[in-house]
């Protein structure tokens, strides 16, 4: 269906191509898995098959791409879709609408279809995909595996052939990574050809046929799954685990320590007064590596912005040595990395970057140096921070949090998208900073930085203190 | 758990000038401003401006009318007293009283009260549908889907933005706006800026994908969902030509200034 | 999906291009309408509407918006389609007012006029020169729809030419930082051109 015959492709400006001597090919059927570390000529492969380059992206192409026989340069953007749906890592950069149903009516009104036709489309498509029941729902609201499947089915729609999904799995969490990985099994079943790139690996054993590692632009190992078994090449290529536990179940609680980093005493909040997220909740923080653990809506961001002072709870309070915080004093105690780098970075580079994060903790540029040397910055210090890559640009939004000192700190999914090597090197980063005395509060689904860097675990929802006689459930303190 | 961005921007209760046809409320805002402009007695003023005000309470929004009135009377009131203010150190400068601010006064009152009900009933949403009705050019069409698309997700950003702000310890107060505009400027603009330049990428490429272009048969189509003409959209622009009506003939049995003569008449 | 730098304005898209705009160029001018709109709106809500500051900043935001999205977008009209899409999405859906939108087209239009006589937006300093033209002119003619509304009482014209003035002192501005601002995305790799 797809197939690669010797394609070398540079972008314009660049010297060296981003991929070269690539020969490949997909089967109506198959499953194909391309990984390798960033940077390596994977997110190029899909543009390349998709058509975006050299259409879109322009610059240079050597040898062939053929969807269904056809070579794609002789191919319309349109057509190409037609023939092969591109499923994004962010599908919500995709949608054209506010609502799932009119998402869903948008592409197949652009081919002129009738309205009782795309209608009758979209209830035979979404009942497949499961998703009848959030057809009225706003795309803002649905959960990141949601998106998921709306981009997928709006794909399906078009009824293609041929699916590629650009790192599919980098924001969803392990369960919707797993109805992910049943529904590709089952559209593989149907006919259709698939090729997946991703860092994350783990989800596609028994679901890929064949597994390509890419290095430096070229396809350094081809095989089945059994590949990703040997180490050496994981290690050597950055990649991530092949397989993976659960530690959600296995990390130990975080206990009750009896001088706590930061102590939260009888919380309670809720978006709403009907259906309140925490009452009474009373917990304490140690240095460590500390897993935020919670299903969808149990309120994990909302404890995070509750402890660094963003919201105020209804009720209940925080300590830290012994004393109540002052909102001013708990802003100054936590640190806060949010999901999203690229809403982080304001200035015109690196340095620049942390020093003005410096001045506001009022504090002086000589720890510049400091912080550059701990997060491996130095080499990037006179770089614009939007230029760096995904892993860089979450060690630089790490090291502008810990330039306040912060007693706590909260990292929301520092490692999504990142390939094995930086997600190491933000496992690392985050353990230097714990034995600096940091709790280090991470909320995260990937369950292979959990599994390497965090020691425990705080649980949500909380355990109501009616419940259980104690404060959330938690253990109490050691006389 | 917070209220959506797009409830913030519009109202989510429905209400009689909800049913209307966007393109009906559109024809009633244009026409009320261009006589309210071209009117200049107050009598003529205040005809409009009563049958403007029944047409915004039908908006049932009564608070945000009120914020809208007093936001004006501030304005106003500022205005006025800086007009007296230099009027008294520099006496060759043009000075006001309170009667002859009565027709302008009026005059974007009715503006306020035929905007804020288009406004207010323009769910985000239905707004999508409704630009399809307006049978617009493709060019004009495809971005103002876009922009309005993008207003929910960028003020949710902004939230984001915002958020950090505060993280790093810096608030988007007034004393920071007027202490630190350099700061207020990159934290504000330079993540808004990197964002639309990687979302307009992104989405320009899903519209490639779905072959969006002015001469596909999308543009002919009937769209899958669309608001319709109906004989209330008739009535309602006929009610308002019969307003309009009504405020000429106060100007021209009422008053000494003849209708399309307001301006000059005005400045006698 | 990491952007990598990209050509500007893209490539041809199809074989049949005659329309002026590509989708891309317009879905360009749609985000960044989107988000001139919202940070200024965020500015003046953030620092009181009537702070000296905060008009000039929120004009600043806007021009310099404008200019970027204009280097992004080179085709001849696309200033006055941005103005088009900005009224009406701001009279449908933000309260915009009508009365504006005579004073804003008629900016643009000359706008893009000063920057066909000059060669066209193609050329280096075609953008600068159009939102220039299109930032005074509107002023001068918003100024004109206040005398308008306002001629019963033209002393209260002095307030409002204040508040214009220290707008358009907040456009031009604007017009140096969205140049910084096009130099510092040519710095982050993000625009090639």
């Amino acid at each position: 269906m797809l197939r690669f015959d010797h394609v070398t492709y540079r972008y314009p400006f660049q010297s060296r191509p981003a991929v070269n001597d690539i020969s490949f090919s997909v089967r109506p059927g198959e499953l194909v898995l391309c990984t390798g570390p960033s940077g390596c000529g994977k997110s190029t492969l899909i543009r390349l098959a998709n058509g975006l380059c050299p259409k879109y992206y322009r610059g240079a192409l050597e040898g062939k791409v053929t969807l269904g026989g056809d070579s794609t340069a002789a191919l319309s953007l349109p057509d190409i879709a037609r023939r092969m749906g591109t499923l994004f890592q962010d599908p919500e950069q995709q949608f054209f609408a506010l609502n799932v149903e009119d998402d869903l009516a948008f592409a197949l009104e652009w081919r002129g279809m009738a309205p009782e036709d795309i209608r009758a489309g979209i209830m035979r498509k979404a009942g497949k995909l499961g998703i009848t029941h959030i057809l009225d729902s706003a795309i803002h609201e649905l959960s990141e595996g949601q998106k998921q499947k709306v981009g997928l089915t709006s794909l399906l729609l078009q009824d293609p052939p041929a699916l590629v999904l650009d790192e599919p799995t980098a924001n969803l969490d392990p369960e919707s990574t797993r109805d992910l990985a049943d529904m590709l099994l089952k559209l593989k079943e149907s006919g259709l050809a698939i090729l997946v790139v991703d860092h994350r690996l783990y989800w596609l054993d028994g679901v890929a046929d064949r597994v390509m590692v890419m290095r430096g632009g070229r396809v350094a190992e081809e095989g089945d799954f059994s590949l990703l078994r040997d180490a050496a090449l994981r290690e050597t290529c950055g990649l991530r685990a092949d397989r993976v536990s659960d530690p959600r179940t296995t990390l130990p609680p975080a206990a009750f320590p009896a001088a706590p980093v930061l102590e939260a005493k009888n919380l309670r909040f809720g978006w709403k007064e009907s259906s309140l997220l925490y009452d009474g909740a009373s917990f304490g923080l140690d240095s460590g590596v500390v897993a935020l653990i919670g299903d969808n809506g149990t309120g994990k961001t909302t404890l995070a912005r509750l402890l660094s002072g963003l919201n105020k709870p209804l009720d209940g309070a925080f300590f830290a040595d012994g004393r109540e915080l002052s909102p001013r004093e708990l802003a100054a105690k936590t640190g806060v990395v949010l999901q999203n780098a690229d809403y982080q970075l304001h200035m015109k580079s690196v340095r620049a970057e942390i020093e003005c994060c410096l001045a506001l903790a009022g504090r002086g540029r000589e720890e510049t140096a400091r912080l550059l040397g701990m997060f491996a910055l130095e080499e990037l210090a006179e770089r614009h921070p939007q230029s760096l890559s995904g892993g860089e640009k979450q060690r630089l939004v790490i090291a502008c949090a810990f330039a306040k000192h912060p007693g706590v700190l909260i990292l929301d999914e520092p490692t999504s998208g990142l390939d094995g090597l930086n997600m190491r090197r933000i496992a690392d980063a985050l353990e230097d900073v714990a034995a600096q005395g940091v709790c280090a509060l991470v909320i995260t689904h990937d369950l292979e930085l959990m599994e390497r860097a965090c020691s425990s675990a705080l649980r949500l929802p909380f355990p109501a203190a009616r419940d259980t006689g104690s404060p959330a459930g938690l253990p109490r303190p050691v006389p | 758990m917070q209220a959506s961005s797009e409830a913030s921007l519009s109202s989510s209760a429905p209400f009689p000038g909800q049913g209307l046809d966007v393109r009906s409320r559109m024809t009633v805002s244009v026409l009320a401003s261009m006589v309210t402009i071209a009117l200049a007695a107050p009598e003529a003023q205040l005809v409009l401006y009563g049958m403007s005000l029944i047409y915004a309470l039908t908006m049932r929004n009564l608070r945000m009318l009120l914020i809208a009135y007093a936001a004006l009377l501030l304005m106003a009131g500022l205005a006025f007293a800086c007009v007296r203010g230099l009027h008294a150190l520099v006496p060759a400068l043009p000075t006001v009283d309170f009667g002859s601010m009565l027709v302008p006064f009026l005059r974007l009152a009715v503006m306020i009260n035929v905007v804020l009900p288009l406004a207010f009933s323009s769910r985000v949403q239905n707004l999508l549908n409704a630009l399809r009705s307006l049978r617009l050019p493709f060019c004009v069409y495809l971005p103002a889907t876009v922009m309005i698309r993008f207003i929910p997700t960028f003020a949710q950003d902004i939230r984001q933005v915002c958020d950090t702000m505060k993280l790093r310890g810096f608030r988007l107060s007034p004393r920071n706006c007027l202490l630190h505009p350099v700061l207020v400027f990159r934290f504000l603009f330079i993540p808004l800026l990197f964002r639309s330049l990687r979302s307009s990428e992104e989405l320009g490429i899903a519209a490639e994908f779905k072959g969006m272009r002015a001469d596909t048969a999308c543009m002919r189509a009937r769209p899958y969902r669309a608001s319709r003409w109906t004989r209330s959209d008739t009535l309602f622009v006929l009610a308002a030509l019969a307003a309009a009506g009504a405020a000429a003939l106060c100007q021209i049995t009422l008053s000494d200034i003849p209708p399309g003569r307001g301006g000059m008449g005005g400045m006698h | 999906m990491p952007i990598p730098p990209v050509p500007s304005p893209p490539a041809l898209l199809s074989p049949a291009r005659t329309l002026r705009w590509s989708a891309h160029d317009l879905v360009v001018l749609g985000v960044f309408s989107a988000a001139a709109k919202l940070s200024t709106l965020v500015v003046a809500l953030a620092g009181g509407g009537i702070n000296p500051v905060t008009l000039l900043l929120k004009n600043l935001i806007f021009t310099t918006m404008l200019v970027v999205m204009l280097y992004k977008v080179r085709t001849p009209g696309t200033l006055v389609l941005f103005v088009l899409v900005n009224m009406l999405v701001s009279l449908l859906l933000l309260g915009g007012s009508v009365t504006l939108l005579p004073s804003m087209l008629g900016g643009a239009l000359l706008g893009e006029a000063a920057a066909f006589a000059a060669g066209g937006l193609s050329r280096p300093w075609g953008p600068v020169l159009a939102v220039g033209v299109y930032d005074l002119s509107s002023k001068i003619l918003s100024l004109g729809m206040s005398w308008l509304t306002l001629r019963e009482s033209p002393g209260m014209l002095v307030p409002v030419a204040i508040i214009v003035a220290l707008g358009y002192a907040g456009s031009f501005m604007g017009l140096f930082s969205g140049v910084r601002a096009v130099r510092e995305l040519r710095h982050a790799g993000i625009v090639r051109s």
